[in-house]
């Protein structure tokens, strides 16, 4: 001890825990594009260069509407968006209604038993801007690889997992669990997870 | 006109030992009939250990008894002479050889560029010890001159014709380049050193020894023009790896491999060029070859990147069955354009490129496990985007109607309570002309378990509905 550390050095390196998070000043460097989510998030918005977690009751509650605004941004800025095993075809004409740039969007197909590796391998690149990954089997050790690869690659990782997984404990930056119109926080870095579930419901038509 | 003369004393053993995973152990190449076999080349730790060219194998093993033993292989060391051409080709446009173990680039020319030559020799050296040649060498203005001051002593380096005369005269008769019957013809008259031979007259030499020799003494100082045919770089690449067993676990190929894509690099600098894919051929004991293809978006040739490349592939396909002899083929040599890139560019090192990240998804995946969605102008859902390798040129507009975001391989039925209708119907009705016609009417459902789906059903209908797709 000795040396003096300026409090606000402290807070800027997000190594102090706050009960209550005070004024933001900064803007969100990735926003989700919902302004009730974003006002929810710790940090205005996704959490920048980490794994988030999307637990789905059943496939075609909105998942993929929640992100499309995130991946318009992204595409349109020239970055390449990896979709890791899809469940099913991404349908082109709905995406470019949506106002993603196509030509940045490619499928990852491998057959199930190597999706975490290849997820590991598009965020560590660096070349993906999102990466989305339906892993067939996630273990805690897997998804901390992703993490990890998340901070090296720079890339958000969004892993959509089945809702039964929410009772295990992960890595991931953030959590969130898709309810009957609105959006559960189980977990999110850098603050409380609000106590209220966050309205939202997917818009109406892409 | 500077030649520098690389010679390589022992490049049978040097081709032997780029094969050994370890190359300090001790190594010896025999020859000879099997009764009788004799030890030709060495290495270092054999020789330490007493082992001496001439001797009987059987004494060299009692001398050494680790001694690794591998018969003479005067093709594979020619092979080697080849890829010592194309190595010596990156540095000069005029690049010779010898039948037997020499060769000689012309580097005055290059000079200007890769010089001055205690810099330039620095970099050779650093090559041929990267390729694993023990080697000598020499610059003079004479091929000939080269090799004999190479032979004489390693890093001798002559300017002009006047110094080369002056060290050529101390250099001893078994050096010159002679036939063996003139070596000892001049060895009869009392010669000892070639200053001798240069003082004798050439009438009597020329009536003597005949008209090869005084011309030789001219090649060699420079007094004549000693032509060769320059080396050619081939359009292709071929190297192959013997085994003595046979390899059952790709683990046992990757040395090989990590030599061979080596050797394959160095063949492109030297030709400027790039590979975009090659083939890994396996030949086995009692089957057909065997061979996997690797290949990447563009034309690379950077070792590393291949060697990695090269390796998903082989840890992909298994090896159809015991190898005893591992290649590698290019056929294609297409011209290499390095990839441009920012000056201030802030991406950290390791960091690749959608391209590259492809290639190496592939290598492993397959070709066919990475693609992208194109939109293609047709009303039916399912011929509305087609599977391709690449996107390119212009998209149709997207449609005015809702579309789901994911669609379904192929509908099936709709299970469950009956869904709330939320729009519809849309009538779709095409492709008569392809034989694969619909007529359907798409509505929007929600189901009990709050889902949001495409359906439809016959055209005029209202249901049993097929799923066709997720508004997610």
């Amino acid at each position: 001890m000795g040396a003096v550390l300026s409090l606000d050095t402290l807070l800027a390196q997000r190594r102090i825990w706050r009960g209550q998070p005070g004024g933001r000043a900064e803007a969100a460097r990735e926003p989700s594009g919902h302004a009730a989510l974003d006002a929810a998030l710790p940090g205005g918005g996704w959490p920048e260069a980490a794994l988030t977690e999307l637990l789905l009751p059943a496939d075609g509650v909105g998942e993929l509407s929640l992100l499309l605004p995130t991946l318009a941004r992204l595409t349109r800025a020239g970055r390449d968006i990896a979709w890791v095993d899809p469940p099913y075809r991404p349908y082109a004409p709905a995406l470019a209604r949506a106002g993603l740039d196509l030509t940045r969007l490619h499928v990852v197909d491998t057959g199930g038993r190597q999706s975490a590796w290849a997820i590991e391998q598009c965020l560590r690149s660096q070349a993906c801007g999102a990466v989305l990954g339906w892993p067939r089997q996630a273990d805690d050790k897997t998804l901390r690889r992703l993490q990890v690869a998340c901070e090296t690659g720079q890339a958000l990782g969004f892993v959509f997992r089945p809702l039964s997984a929410a009772r295990n404990a992960s890595p991931a930056a953030l959590r969130l669990q898709f309810e009957a119109g609105a959006l559960r926080v189980l977990k999110c870095r850098g603050g409380h997870p609000p106590a209220q579930p966050v309205p939202w419901a997917p818009a109406t038509w892409h | 006109m500077l030649w520098a003369a690389i010679h390589l004393p022992r490049r049978a053993l040097d081709a032997a030992l780029r094969r050994q995973p370890d190359p300090s152990a001790p190594l010896a190449l025999a020859d000879g009939p099997p009764q009788r076999r004799v030890v030709v080349q060495a290495n270092d730790s054999a020789q330490h250990a007493g082992v001496r060219p001439g001797q009987p194998l059987a004494a060299a093993v009692a001398l050494c008894p680790g001694l690794a033993t591998l018969p003479f292989d005067a093709a594979e060391a020619h092979r080697l002479l080849d890829l010592a051409c194309a190595w010596a080709y990156r540095y000069s446009g005029q690049v010779c050889r010898d039948e037997a173990d020499t060769v000689w680039l012309e580097v005055g020319g290059s000079l200007g560029l890769f010089g001055p030559w205690p810099r330039f020799e620095r970099l050779l050296r650093d090559d041929l010890r990267e390729l694993g040649l023990a080697h000598a060498l020499a610059v003079a203005p004479t091929p000939l001159g080269a090799l004999c001051l190479a032979r004489f002593r390693d890093g001798l380096a002559v300017r002009d014709t006047t110094q080369l005369r002056r060290a050529l005269d101390a250099l001893p008769l078994a050096l010159a380049p002679f036939e063996p019957a003139q070596r000892e013809a001049l060895a009869a008259l009392g010669v000892r050193r070639l200053k001798q031979v240069f003082a004798l007259p050439r009438a009597g030499l020329r009536r003597r020894f005949g008209a090869a020799l005084p011309d030789l003494l001219d090649k060699l100082t420079g007094d004549a023009p000693d032509l060769r045919p320059c080396y050619q770089p081939p359009d292709f690449f071929e190297a192959r790896f013997e085994f003595d067993d046979e390899i059952r676990y790709h683990t046992g190929l990757l040395f090989p491999l990590r030599r061979l894509i080596g050797d394959l690099c160095a063949f492109l600098v030297g030709r400027d060029g790039g590979v975009q894919r090659f083939e890994l051929v396996y030949e086995h004991e009692l089957r057909p070859p065997s061979a996997h293809v690797v290949g990447a978006m563009a034309a690379e040739r950077d070792p590393a990147r291949w060697f990695e490349l090269a390796k998903l592939v082989l840890e992909r396909e298994s090896i159809p069955a015991p190898v005893r002899t591992f290649g590698l083929r290019a056929t294609e040599l297409p011209p290499f354009v390095p990839a441009g890139r920012d000056l201030f560019e802030a991406r950290p090192a390791g960091a690749m490129d959608w391209p590259a990240l492809q290639a190496r998804l592939q290598a492993r995946l397959g070709e066919q496990a990475v693609y992208q969605w194109a939109p293609h102008a047709d009303p039916r859902p399912e011929h509305a985007q087609r599977r391709v390798g690449t996107l390119r040129g212009k998209l149709p507009a997207p449609p005015r109607l809702p579309r789901p975001a994911w669609l379904l391989d192929r509908p099936i039925p709709l299970r469950g309570p009956a869904p709330e209708l939320l729009a519809g119907p849309e009538r779709i009705e095409s492709g008569w002309w392809d034989g694969d016609d619909v007529r359907r009417d798409y509505y929007v459902v929600r189901t009990a378990e709050g889902q949001r789906a495409w359906v439809f059903c016959a055209a005029g209908e209202r249901g049993p509905f097929m799923l066709h797709g997720w508004f997610a």
